[in-house]
C-alpha cells in the first residue's frame, strides 16, 4: 500500500476533468479512505474521510476539478493533489481530448487486456472455485452441464440475431460465418449429459434458468444495439479458451471429481473446446475493428461497457447456478417451481 | 394415510371452487411451503401452519416432493413413487384442501378466462412470495440494511421504471394484432413513460447526482429482467401481458400498505427520507391511475377463451417473472452489500483509452 498525504500544493490547471477508473473501489472508514484496484491500492490521507470520498465520487469524468472541489468542500489545492497521485498510480486519469476517436487497433488491444482481468474475476467465483476443487454437490456439476447445454444452444438465439440486425456489411459475412461455424455445438453438450444419465427428452423439457436466459438476451441486447458491442461480447466469450492447458487441467479435475466412471462426458466438452480452436474463433474483435475506419469514445465506451457486463451477467448465471441446484437432488426444472430449492 | 396438522385453526385461503385431486391432476405446491424430513415423518411447513406426514403418506410424498412443480400428473408421480394414482392424490389431497397445493390442469384443459384467471392470480400471489420474502426484506424491514444497498435499491428501482420506455414501448410498437389490445398497451405506457423522474428527483434529495444516476450501468440483475421484458414484449404479447399479475403480486396494492412501509422506512433510514418519497409518490400515482386492472384480464375477457397454448404462455412469462425478481432482490445485496461498492455505479469510460 502507498501512503497519500494531500498536502502538496500543486493545482492542476482550470480545465482538468479527472476521472476515475470505472473499476476503482473506494473504502471508506472512521480515519482514512482508501482506494483499491486491481493489483494496488492507495490510502488517502490528509481529508475527512467523508469529504475525500465525496470529492472521489465527483471524479466522474464530467465535472471540472475546480467544481469537484467546492462541491466536495475541499481546498482546490488538496483536490489537485489528491487527483495528481490518483493519476500517478493509474487509478484516474487527466481529460483532454474527450472528444477524440479511438483507433481500432487501440480498442481491440484493450479488450484483450479487460478480457484478462475480467477472466480471472470469473474463474475465482464460488461456483467455478468449488467445481474445480471438488467441493460442491454433483447436483451442482449437472446444473452446470445442463445450463451450459441451453447456453451453447443459444448461439441460435445471439449469433442469429447478431448477423440478422447488423447493419454494416463489412461485418454481417463475419457474423454469418462464425454462426455457421457454431450453430449445432449444443451436440456436444447434449452427447455430455447423455452419458451422465439424461435422456434428450429429458433435457429438451427443462426449463433454462433465468440466470442462463440472462446471458443470451443480454447479447441479444448488444446485437440489437450495435454489432460492436456484440463483438465485445462474443470476444471474451472466445478468449475464455485461450489456455488450452488451464481449460484442459479444468476438464481433467471435472473428470476426476464428477465424471471419474464416465469420462466421455467431459472428453465431448474437450473436443468442443478443440474445435473452437480449429475456427480461431478468439480473433472475433480484431477481425470486426479492422472493418472500422472511425471509433467514436461514446461507440467504444458502449461497447466496453457491454463487455464488462456480460462477464457480471455470467457472475450472476454463476451464483444462480449454485444457489438453484446446491440442494436438489437431481437437477431437471421441468414445471414451475421455484427458482431457489425449498 | 395419515397426516397431523399443527394449527387447524389457521386455515390458509382454499381455491373457492375446487375438485379433489385425481390421477390427471397436476400438483403445484405453494412457493410458501417448505418441506423437509424428520426421522421417518415428511414436514410440509406452511407460514401459519405445519403438517406431518407420517409411514405411507410420508414414503409416497418423499420421492416426489421436489417435484410439484406441475410439470408431472399426479399418476405420473405416483408412478415415480411406487403407489396408486388414488393414495398419493389422498395424501396431497390435504394439502389441496387448504390451498396449499393448486392444480394447474384445470388451466390447460380451455377453461374459462375467469377461471383462468382466478388461477393465475393464485399462482402470481404465491410466487411473488419468493421475492417478497427475501432476505432483502427482511433486513430492510428490521433497520440492518447498510446505506450503500438502501440507495442501490433505489438506484436500481429508478433503472427498473425507467425501462417502461423500452418494454413497455416494445409491447406497443409489437402488438400488431389487435388495434384494442394495442391501445390498452399504449394507455398504460403513456401513464408510466416519465415516472423515473420520480425515483431520479428522490434520489437526488438523498444527495446523489442526478446524471451519476442516469448514466449508472444497471446490475446484470436488473438488465435481465428489463431483458426478459423487452424479450417477451417484443416477441409475444400475451405473454408479456401475463407477467403483470406477478408484478402485483397477484392482488391488488393497497394504499395503506404503502403507507406503512413508508413511514416505517423513515423513520429507519432518516438519509434515504428523498427514496422513500419517491416510492410513496410513485404508488400514489399508479394507485390514482388504476394500474391494478391488468391488461390480460382485459384481453381474455375480450377473447373469451383460453387455449393450452395461451395458459402454457401466460403461465411461464409469470414464472420467468418471479424467477427474475428472485434475482433483482439477489443481485442488490450481492453487489451493494460487498466493501466498497461504487454508489451510483460507473460506466466503463473509453476515454481512458485516449491518454
Amino acid at each position: 500500500m502507498s501512503d497519500m498525504s494531500v498536502t502538496a500544493p500543486a493545482p492542476g490547471p482550470d480545465l482538468v476533468v479527472p476521472l476515475l477508473h470505472w473499476d476503482a473501489v473506494v473504502i471508506v472508514a472512521d480515519e482514512s479512505v482508501t482506494v483499491e484496484l486491481a493489483d494496488s491500492e492507495l490510502q488517502v490521507d490528509g481529508l475527512p474521510p467523508a469529504q475525500a470520498a465525496r470529492l472521489l465520487s465527483l471524479f466522474d469524468g464530467a465535472q471540472t476539478l475546480d467544481v469537484a472541489a467546492r462541491a466536495a468542500e475541499v481546498p482546490a489545492q488538496a483536490a489537485a493533489a489528491l487527483a495528481d497521485k490518483l493519476v500517478e498510480h493509474g487509478a484516474a486519469v487527466r481529460l483532454r481530448d474527450a472528444d477524440a476517436d479511438i483507433s481500432t487497433a487501440t480498442f481491440a488491444a484493450s479488450c484483450r487486456t479487460l478480457y484478462r482481468g475480467l477472466r480471472e474475476r470469473l474463474a475465482s467465483h464460488p461456483m467455478w472455485a468449488g467445481l474445480n476443487r471438488g467441493e460442491l454437490p454433483k447436483s451442482v456439476f449437472m446444473g452446470w452441464l445442463l445450463e451450459n447445454y441451453h447456453f451453447i444452444d443459444g448461439v441460435n438465439d445471439r449469433l442469429a440475431l447478431a448477423t440478422a440486425a447488423c447493419p454494416d456489411m463489412k461485418i454481417r459475412p463475419l457474423f454469418a460465418k462464425h454462426y455457421s461455424e457454431e450453430w449445432d455445438h449444443f451436440s456436444y453438450f447434449m452427447t455430455a449429459l447423455s452419458v451422465m444419465g439424461m435422456s434428450e427428452a429429458q433435457v429438451l423439457a427443462t426449463r433454462p434458468l433465468a440466470g442462463t436466459r440472462a446471458v443470451l438476451e443480454h447479447m441479444r441486447s448488444s446485437a440489437r444495439r450495435d454489432p460492436l458491442q456484440y463483438a465485445a461480447c462474443s470476444g471474451f466469450l472466445e478468449s475464455t479458451g485461450e489456455d488450452r492447458s488451464a481449460a484442459a487441467r479444468v476438464f481433467e479435475r471435472f473428470t476426476r471429481h464428477y465424471a471419474s466412471d464416465k469420462p466421455e462426458a467431459i472428453k465431448a466438452l474437450a473436443d468442443h473446446l478443440h474445435l473452437d480452436g480449429v475456427y480461431q474463433h478468439n480473433s472475433v474483435v480484431e477481425n470486426i475493428c479492422s472493418t472500422i475506419e472511425r471509433l467514436s469514445v461514446a461507440r467504444a465506451s458502449a461497447a466496453l461497457q457491454a463487455a464488462v457486463l456480460l462477464v457480471e451477467t455470467m457472475e450472476m448465471w454463476s451464483s444462480d447456478i449454485l444457489r438453484a441446484y446446491s440442494g436438489r437432488e437431481t437437477p431437471p426444472r421441468a414445471g414451475f417451481g421455484p427458482i431457489r430449492p425449498r | 394415510m395419515t397426516a397431523e396438522q399443527s394449527n387447524p385453526a389457521a386455515q390458509p385461503a382454499a381455491s373457492p371452487a375446487r375438485s379433489p385431486l385425481g390421477a390427471a391432476s397436476r400438483p403445484l405446491l405453494r412457493s410458501e411451503v417448505q418441506l423437509s424430513r424428520a426421522d421417518d415423518d415428511l414436514i410440509a411447513a406452511a407460514p401459519d401452519t405445519e403438517y406431518a406426514f407420517h409411514g405411507a403418506s410420508a414414503a409416497a410424498l418423499a420421492p416426489i416432493a421436489h417435484q410439484l412443480d406441475a410439470s408431472l400428473t399426479v399418476e405420473e408421480l405416483a408412478g415415480r413413487a411406487g403407489v396408486t394414482a388414488a393414495e398419493l392424490a389422498a395424501t396431497l389431497d390435504v394439502l389441496a384442501a387448504d390451498g396449499l397445493v393448486i392444480d394447474l390442469q384445470e388451466a390447460f384443459e380451455n377453461p374459462t378466462p375467469a377461471r383462468f384467471l382466478e388461477l393465475y392470480l393464485q399462482v402470481c400471489k404465491s410466487w411473488s412470495t419468493e421475492f417478497s420474502s427475501a432476505q432483502f426484506w427482511s433486513e430492510l424491514m428490521s433497520g440492518a440494511t447498510p446505506p450503500a444497498v438502501v440507495l442501490g435499491w433505489g438506484i436500481e428501482t429508478y433503472h427498473y421504471v425507467e425501462s417502461a420506455n423500452e418494454h413497455m414501448a416494445a409491447s406497443v410498437a409489437y402488438c400488431r394484432n389487435d388495434t384494442v389490445v394495442r391501445r390498452w398497451f399504449a394507455q398504460h405506457y403513456v401513464e408510466e413513460h416519465d415516472h423515473g423522474r420520480i425515483f431520479l428527483d428522490g434520489l437526488e434529495a438523498c444527495g446523489l447526482i442526478r446524471d451519476q444516476i442516469r448514466a449508472a450501468p444497471p446490475l446484470a440483475s436488473t438488465r435481465a429482467l428489463i431483458n426478459f421484458l423487452v424479450e417477451l414484449a417484443t416477441n409475444d404479447s400475451l405473454a408479456y401481458a401475463g407477467t403483470y399479475g406477478v408484478m402485483r403480486g397477484g392482488s391488488s396494492i393497497e394504499s395503506k400498505d404503502v403507507t406503512k412501509l413508508c413511514d416505517k422506512l423513515t423513520s429507519q433510514y432518516g438519509y434515504a427520507t428523498g427514496l422513500v418519497e419517491a416510492i410513496r409518490a410513485h404508488s400514489a400515482e399508479d394507485v390514482g391511475l388504476d394500474h391494478n386492472e391488468i391488461v390480460l384480464a382485459r384481453w381474455l375477457k375480450k377473447r373469451g377463451h383460453v387455449s393450452p397454448d395461451d395458459a402454457q404462455r401466460i403461465l411461464r412469462a409469470a414464472r420467468g417473472m418471479a424467477d427474475h425478481f428472485v434475482l433483482f432482490f439477489e443481485g442488490i445485496r450481492d453487489y451493494y452489500g460487498t466493501r466498497g461498492a461504487l454508489v451510483p455505479r460507473r460506466p466503463c469510460d473509453a476515454r481512458w483509452l485516449t491518454v
